[in-house]
């Protein structure tokens, strides 16, 4: 008896207290996203009231400019070439961050959590601030672009590695320290093939990333195509604009194709023949030094960017404190930005996931491959080229960066959404079935909880992405602390940027520690 | 006889928020050429004691005390260097085998050979032929047949792999092998195999040789000198001529109750 009313107590005041933290949590997003909308003046009747121009501008750009395509092949060869040689040199630099960074390699914490700081403090400066600051440093031209893109690319590939470093197995460390050999031959016989596949897969992915970006690095001088798309825009030659923008589109198309190709091949550890392999290797060396060769790729040009560099460090290490409280207010309007348009893109998402997941939600199957195609499609659209098209339909400010966020991010929402889908179990699915539940209550009995807590996840996953995107956006007038960057460019003022960077790493890598943390909670419930 | 390995007043302690003394004042003196079976039950001490002999326990952050002396030097005092040198001549077998399955096999087994070749030419993957040869012999004597020497070693079952750790044991051509539970996840079958290409290796080229065993069975069919470790102390230690096999079990592992 006494038992029994025990249990009833605590059974009333849990649930009691459920619906009230439920309460809480509602007011709370509530007024987060009423202070986040008011933030970016997101207006829904704007976006009916002027959307139709954004047709209207398209309408302008058909037909493309087909007669102008000889002229982008060069600067369309430069663009991946840039991003060959960037991502080369990024995974050159970061391999040592990864051994270095590792706790299984070396086991004094003097030497990787200093690593581990340079790897996250690389990580928290978005691709296109890299590109500013290397324009600044190196001159306008390709080889800032080459500069850039291999910082980011050492970002994220010393960050992903490490990752799955931390998951290799350390026994056979164990069985090469025993046989006397010494550190360097540990690494290379015990951490290094462990490593390797990992490595190669994240390479490959940078180079996709590397590549969008590369196409866009132009914008800010970086050269690559990105330089014709600007000079296109500004004299307002839309079917050029469309042709280029249509090349871009093709070429990610491609290079995602065969990059996957070989991820796959590599995830699932097929043993290439030695013949091909070595070929492979042959002609991936090629690529390089082609690429380093029609680049002019010198020691000469890369000392005095060294020492161009050095001043640049300088005159940003002197930053402009009185820009201070103009900069935070920019980057929480790029907080605001990111969530805004994470948002939507999150509701968007939700049901292409389920229309391209046709194993469970036995959507016919042309219509669920057709779904399939739309995040893919969007994802080649690299982000600031959409922010270019909207700023033009709705002037400078930050509703384009919104919209240009929540249509690019899409992409990939919609894409592991759809993967998420797929991976649902059908056993408590058919039990609830069983029960004689109708088609709504098995979807939110036992669809919606195991996928919630995933979609939930990639979308904090994708703010965290979209909080970097949301504070260069405004390089291009797109609103948040990039505009601050562009303005104090445009100045020459390296102070302001100082002070941009002093806000901006700190306040990415706050987001990226409060990320992954919730991501963390909601996955192992 | 000569000795090779002689164990003083070995302690050691797993430091943490409760220190775990995993050895307490252990004394050992192993002759050359002999076949030990270190004997007892899981968490008695058998793999602190064999992983303190090459100073592994260093990775579990173990505080070690006593002194160890291999071949009259003491391991404990050594530097890293001489510690290396040390190890080269020490084979060490695990009981997950901790080959690197993304290499090949032949590979795995010449890593054994790092701490002889040159360092340079061993990080580009170069080993000299003569290295390489005596790898696929010792591959083949534990039954490896040469057409599996380029598989990725992820490719061998449990015993096989199992047999490649002993290889890289024999290319470093060790005076000392030491073998952590090396049977211990193989079936019975395959573990005897196993444990008859040690006792091989020790009747024939007379290399020292020290095993941990869990298991009674194979402690008795295969042990030359039992030697039984309970938390953390010696308790038992005889030639196998001088084994009462009524009492044997009870002597080592005890029953637990009123002991």
């Amino acid at each position: 008896m006494a038992a029994g009313t025990e249990l009833r107590r605590l059974t009333e005041r849990s649930a009691w207290g459920r619906t009230l933290s439920g309460l809480l949590v509602g007011a709370a997003l509530v007024l987060l996203y009423a202070w986040a909308m008011t933030g970016v003046e997101f207006n829904p009747l704007l976006i009916f009231q002027y959307g139709g121009k954004f047709f209207e501008l398209l309408g302008r750009m058909w037909p493309p400019d087909l007669s102008s395509l000889p002229n982008y092949g060069r600067p369309l060869l430069q663009t991946l070439q840039m991003a060959t040689l960037g991502t080369f040199l990024g995974m050159l630099m970061a391999l040592p961050l990864v051994v270095f960074g590792s706790q299984l390699v070396v086991r004094s914490a003097w030497v990787y959590w200093p690593v581990r700081f340079v790897m996250n403090v690389l990580r928290t400066i978005p691709d296109l601030l890299y590109a500013v600051l290397f324009v600044v440093a190196m001159g306008f031209g390709p080889l800032a672009g080459v500069g850039a893109l291999s910082f980011f690319a050492c970002a994220i590939i010393a960050k992903l590695t490490s990752e799955s470093a931390d998951n290799i197995n350390p026994k056979p460390i164990e069985a090469i320290e025993a046989t006397g050999a010494n550190k360097l031959q540990v690494i290379r016989y015990a951490v290094i093939p462990q490593i390797l596949p990992a490595f190669l897969d994240h390479t490959l992915y940078v180079f996709e990333l590397n590549v969008r970006i590369a196409t866009v690095m132009g914008y800010v001088g970086a050269g690559g195509i990105g330089m014709q798309l600007t000079t296109a825009l500004e004299w307002r030659n839309y079917p050029q604009v469309m042709t280029i923008v249509l090349i871009i589109f093709a070429t990610v198309l491609v290079i995602d194709l065969i990059a996957n190709r070989i991820r796959d091949a590599l995830v699932h550890g097929v043993m290439i023949p030695r013949a091909l392999r070595w070929l492979g290797l042959g002609v991936v060396a090629s690529l390089i030094l082609w690429s380093a060769a029609s680049l002019e790729f010198n020691l000469e040009r890369l000392i005095a960017g060294v020492g161009y560099f050095q001043n640049l460090v300088n005159a940003i290490g002197r930053p402009d404190w009185e820009y201070f409280e103009l900069a935070v207010q920019r980057m929480v309007q790029s907080l605001q930005i990111a969530l805004v348009g994470t948002t939507i893109s999150f509701l968007l998402a939700v049901p292409i996931g389920f229309l391209a997941a046709r194993s469970y939600t036995g959507v016919p199957l042309p219509l669920a491959l057709t779904f399939k195609q739309v995040p893919n499609t969007i994802r080649a659209f690299p982000e600031l080229i959409l922010a270019i098209f909207f700023i033009a339909t709705f002037g400078p400010g930050t509703l384009p960066g919104v919209l240009a966020i929540a249509i690019h991010s899409i992409g990939m929402l919609g894409k592991f959404n759809a993967e998420v889908v797929e991976k649902i179990r059908k056993e408590p699915v058919e039990a609830v079935q069983a029960t004689g539940a109708s088609r709504l209550q098995v979807f939110r009995y036992a669809i919606l909880p195991q996928v919630l807590p995933e979609f939930l996840a990639l979308f904090i996953y994708r703010l965290e992405i979209n909080v970097r995107a949301a504070s260069v956006l405004g390089i291009v007038g797109a609103g948040g602390i990039g505009s601050l960057i562009n303005e104090a460019q445009a100045l020459r003022d390296w102070g302001i940027v100082g002070v941009c960077l002093m806000v901006i790493i700190p306040a990415v890598m706050v987001i990226d520690f409060l990320s992954a943390r919730v991501r963390k909670r909601l996955i192992e419930g | 006889m000569k000795s090779i390995l002689s164990i003083r007043n070995l302690s050691v302690v797993y430091p943490g928020v409760r220190p775990v003394t995993a050895l307490e004042n252990v004394n050992l003196e192993i002759s050359a050429g002999e076949f030990v079976v270190v004997a007892g039950v899981s968490g008695s001490g058998k793999s602190t004691l064999l992983r303190a002999i090459n100073r592994l326990v260093e990775n579990d952050r173990a505080r070690v005390t006593g002194s160890i002396l291999f071949d009259g030097k003491d391991v404990l005092k050594a530097s890293r260097r001489e510690l290396r040198e040390l190890r080269s001549h020490i084979g060490f077998i695990f009981q997950e085998y901790n080959v690197v399955e993304r290499l090949s096999v032949l590979t795995n087994a010449l890593t054994g050979t790092l701490a002889t070749v040159g360092t340079w030419s061993s990080l580009l993957g170069r080993f000299p032929k003569a290295q390489v040869e005596l790898a696929h012999r010792a591959l083949e004597r534990v039954g490896i047949p040469l057409p599996r020497h380029g598989d990725r070693a992820a490719r061998l079952s449990g015993g096989q792999k199992q047999r490649v750790g002993i290889a890289r044991a024999l290319m470093q051509k060790p005076r000392l092998i030491l073998a952590d539970e090396p049977v211990a996840s193989l079936d019975p079958i395959t573990a005897n195999i196993v444990m008859n290409i040690f006792k091989k290796i020790n009747e024939e080229e007379g290399i020292t040789t020290i095993i941990n065993l869990h298991d009674p069975v194979l402690t008795f069919k295969y042990g030359k000198r039992i030697v039984g470790l309970k938390q953390g102390r010696v308790i038992y230690d005889k030639p196998i001529t001088a084994i009462n096999r009524e009492t044997f079990e009870e002597d080592i592992y005890g029953s637990g109750d009123g002991a």
